[in-house]
């Protein structure tokens, strides 16, 4: 990677520094080691060189000065400030050096700036050599003149400039081997012969992963679903609550919750906050919401499976009809989904470069079908199921697709779900017992929400628990909370990144949460 | 082709000898070519002869013979078939309805017509979908106009979207509730829902029922027919049926999609035909489909001032008519 002429540049014009680096244990052992073999073959070329002082490797940052040179953020750089000098700073992404000239390309997050070396009497050979001795993804200061360009450079996000450059330095190295090249990692999948990264391969460096440019878009989009979500909801009057994830019971059943030893007994990790929302209901919060990590024992390993991810639930009280939560519901959907594709259209397209999809198609208001409906269009495709069956993953795309053909829209609520498939706290239908005011939301035939009216009465309540069979013991604490009269609610709870997968139509949502946890991957 | 090794020969100043052979990558046997680009079966039944029919002199070949054929063939299956139905009639001691009886004595396309509708409407628990999608720019007037008959004569559903190919903003408020059902109908209780769809569509409305077994019907006129198939029964009689039919026609393609000469002609055909009728264009007292979609037409490409004498009588008394009561608010505006 490196060589022995830019080593003898370091040493002469940051001598004490590099000592200092030596001597700082902290420091790892390979790249003290690297600076050290450097300094050994430094007598060997002493040539004079005219950009002594514009290039090198800067002491480790102690907050030594403080500096007032402003530094420009690369998306800055436009045709406007041509040529003036600036300072930026960004990780080293490709460089690639030609006889007197030498090409780089600085990268910040997901923007990139072109930045041309040619030989000349400020440039030195020795600085083209140090140059492009950089290891990649080291961050690097560099001034540069901003000049126009006459053809656009394709390959950057600035296409229109570049910068001609007059001082480089090394801030913070890189190890000169990566595990995995951002190119590589940003490239289209199947296409070519040339090389891509496998996921996870991607999951296991995570952190050279989330540099690129897809990675830094879809988690600007997915922290938009969040804010949009806390936009709506606060601005319909609801209050954001933080309920306990450590809980002493398992909520439904027990099955899929993980046990964690509590002192010298035993508790569990909540596997969703519903208990708490009704409770904040019970306690005249009358709309809450709450964002939050919730935990599932799922011992599923699916595209579409996590055993921690963020959960964005909410719980309203209503008037006279469960409609009007659903209505609410559907509503933040449109707001969340309209945002997206006003604030976030670029971020939609970097990530559709690297992992195409068809844009995401909603009808506002949101479009609500009744469960009936939806098996009775299945029913038409030659499905055969009963009323009262519920909708297996494969009907569920299915039926996506079909609503899809004939509405055009990516997005719908399914209602009035059969009561035999939800659990037991879903209230009723008041006409037929066959039904229940409960209902599904789908994005691209994926189920994303499942909520419903939930029954406020201990004493019905209690009844129906007894007919699933459930200990009525064991759910003594929620039975309680609505004892002392409790308005009637319904509400819901959507996984935050399977919304943003699904929203920008990728295909695991391994890609979409930071640091994902599935019952193979406890690290990073 | 001659099958003899390739070779390849050294620099001329070398010696004249192959540097190496190769032998052929690739046995060329001979290959039959097709003459035409591809084949296809005839598409017009020949199998009644058997396949001596086809040389023999004695049957004209060619297309219309064959068409003729299959007609025959068809006519002869539906007698079979009648025979049949009258068969099973009296082994189960049934009668036929007068209507379907009727049907099979006149022409067999009005009876196709009538099937249209889908068997299951009035069934509990079955909702007839139909998903109208259609462009902001240009309303469908008759879509409104008949939506409102479809709702007094079923209970439905009516709801209107905004796709999210437009933004929001396009759409002008009256038109973001164009279609609604006035006090939160439950969707369980509805036989019938027209949900209508405000999105770019470049040729027209389209409507889609069932998007396994049908293509989406396309264009104002066609979803016009669909809709009013749930209203009434076919007109049975070929003559006026044919009329209506050639006025719907004529609304779509040259009044909708025509140039200003033949919106012109197709004005003057109006005038004509509603010189002979009393005051609809259809025979009967009411207004009919194709007084609906002519309406529509002529409202949507404003050619309503300056129309000749019997037109404007005509779109006055449909003025005046409550088929028209909700449409023509729009059109005001």
């Amino acid at each position: 990677m490196s060589s022995a002429g830019d080593g003898a540049e370091n040493q002469a014009l940051s001598k004490k520094a590099l000592k200092k680096q030596q001597k700082d244990a902290e420091k790892a052992a390979k790249k003290a080691e690297y600076k050290k073999e450097n300094a050994q073959e430094t007598p060997a070329a002493e040539v004079e060189d005219q950009s002594k002082g514009m290039y090198g490797v800067l002491p480790m940052n102690q907050s030594q000065e403080r500096l007032s040179r402003r530094l420009h953020r690369v998306d800055e750089l436009l045709s406007d400030l041509a040529s003036q000098a600036v300072w930026v700073r960004g990780r080293l992404h490709t460089c690639r050096s030609k006889g007197k000239q030498c090409f780089f390309v600085v990268r910040q997050q997901k923007w990139t700036v072109q930045v041309v070396a040619i030989q000349n009497e400020k440039t030195s050979k020795q600085m083209l050599k140090f140059i492009s001795g950089i290891s990649a993804e080291s961050i690097i200061d560099v001034e540069g003149v901003v000049e126009k360009v006459d053809k656009k450079i394709m390959s950057c996000s600035q296409q229109d400039v570049e910068l001609h450059v007059k001082q480089v330095w090394v801030v913070s190295a890189a190890e000169p081997r990566l595990p995995l090249l951002i190119e590589d990692a940003s490239r289209p999948e199947g296409e070519g012969d040339l090389a891509t990264v496998n996921q996870d391969t991607r999951l296991d460096n995570r952190i050279l992963d989330l540099r690129t440019v897809t990675s830094q878009s879809i988690f600007r989009l997915e922290a938009g679903v969040c804010r949009l979500f806390r936009d709506y909801l606060t601005s319909k009057g609801f209050v954001e609550i933080h309920t306990p994830k450590i809980i002493s019971a398992a909520s439904e059943g027990g099955a899929n919750v993980f046990e964690v030893t509590y002192f010298k007994t035993k508790a569990y990790l909540a596997q969703s906050p519903q208990l708490y929302k009704q409770m904040g209901i019970c306690a005249d919060f009358d709309r809450v919401f709450t964002v939050g990590s919730v935990f599932r024992a799922e011992d599923s390993n699916t595209h579409r499976h996590l055993t921690e991810f963020i959960g964005l639930d909410l719980e309203m009280a209503f008037n006279y009809h469960y409609h009007e939560v659903l209505e609410v519901i559907g509503d933040m959907f449109v707001s969340i989904f309209t945002g997206l594709q006003e604030q976030y259209a670029e971020e939609i397209s970097l990530v559709g470069k690297q992992f195409p999809s068809e844009p995401f198609k909603f009808l506002t208001p949101s479009l609500i079908l009744n469960f009936i409906d939806g098996v009775n269009m299945l029913r038409e495709a030659g499905v055969e199921m009963d009323d009262e069956d519920d909708l297996s993953t494969a009907n569920e795309k299915l039926l996506g697709r079909l609503v899809k053909a004939k509405y055009d829209t990516d997005f719908y609520i399914l209602d009035k779900f059969p009561l035999a498939v939800r659990p037991f706290y879903t209230m009723p239908d008041p006409h037929n017992k066959k039904w229940s005011n409960s209902y599904d939301m789908f994005m691209r035939g994926e189920e994303i929400l499942s909520g419903a009216q939930r029954i406020h009465d201990p004493a019905y309540l209690s009844e129906r628990a007894k007919e699933h069979g459930i200990d009525l013991e064991t759910i003594r604490g929620y039975i309680d909370s609505f004892k002392y009269g409790a308005a009637p609610h319904a509400g819901g709870g959507i996984g935050m990144e399977r919304v943003t997968m699904l929203y920008l139509g990728l295909d695991n949502i391994r890609k979409t949460s930071l640091f994902p946890r599935d019952p193979k991957r406890l690290t990073p | 082709m001659e099958n003899a090794t390739t070779t390849v020969n050294c620099t001329a100043n070398g010696p004249q000898i192959p540097m190496y052979t190769l032998k052929p990558y690739q046995t060329i046997d001979i290959v039959q070519l097709p003459n035409v680009m591809y084949k296809m079966k005839p598409y017009c039944g020949t199998d009644q002869g058997g396949s001596s029919s086809r040389g023999g002199s004695a049957e004209p070949s060619g297309p219309l013979s064959c068409l003729e054929r299959r007609q025959e063939d068809v006519l002869r299956r539906l007698e079979a078939m009648q025979a049949t139905v009258s068969r099973l009639e009296q082994r189960y001691n049934v009668k036929v309805t007068a209507a379907a009886s009727s049907s099979s004595s006149t022409s067999t396309t009005t009876a196709s017509a009538g099937s249209s509708l889908p068997t299951f409407v009035g069934e509990p628990g079955r909702i007839l979908d139909l998903a109208v999608s259609a462009d902001p720019s240009s309303i469908p007037l008759s879509l409104v106009a008949l939506a409102e008959q479809v709702s007094s004569k079923y209970t439905t559903l009516l709801s209107t979207f905004v796709h999210s190919s437009v933004a929001g903003s396009e759409i002008p408020d009256r038109l973001q509730g164009l279609l609604k059902s006035n006090g939160g109908r439950s969707r369980a209780d509805c036989q019938v829902a027209v949900t209508l769809v405000w999105k770019k569509v470049s040729y027209g409305p389209q409507l889609v029922v069932d998007p396994v077994h049908q293509t989406s019907i396309q264009g104002e006129a066609n979803v016009a027919r669909y809709l009013w198939g749930l209203l009434s029964p076919p007109d049975l009689d070929p003559a006026r049926a044919t009329l209506e039919d050639e006025l719907v026609d004529l609304a779509q393609l040259q009044v909708l999609e025509g140039s200003s000469k033949e919106r012109a002609a197709a004005l003057r055909r109006l005038n004509s035909v509603l010189g002979k009728q009393n005051s609809w264009l259809g025979s009967g007292q009411s207004p009919s489909l194709a007084d609906v979609v002519c309406w529509s037409a002529v409202q949507q490409t404003g050619l309503a001032q300056g129309a000749p004498a019997n037109v404007q009588r005509w779109l006055k008394a449909c003025d005046q008519h409550q088929v028209f009561a909700s449409a023509r608010g729009l059109v005001a505006s």
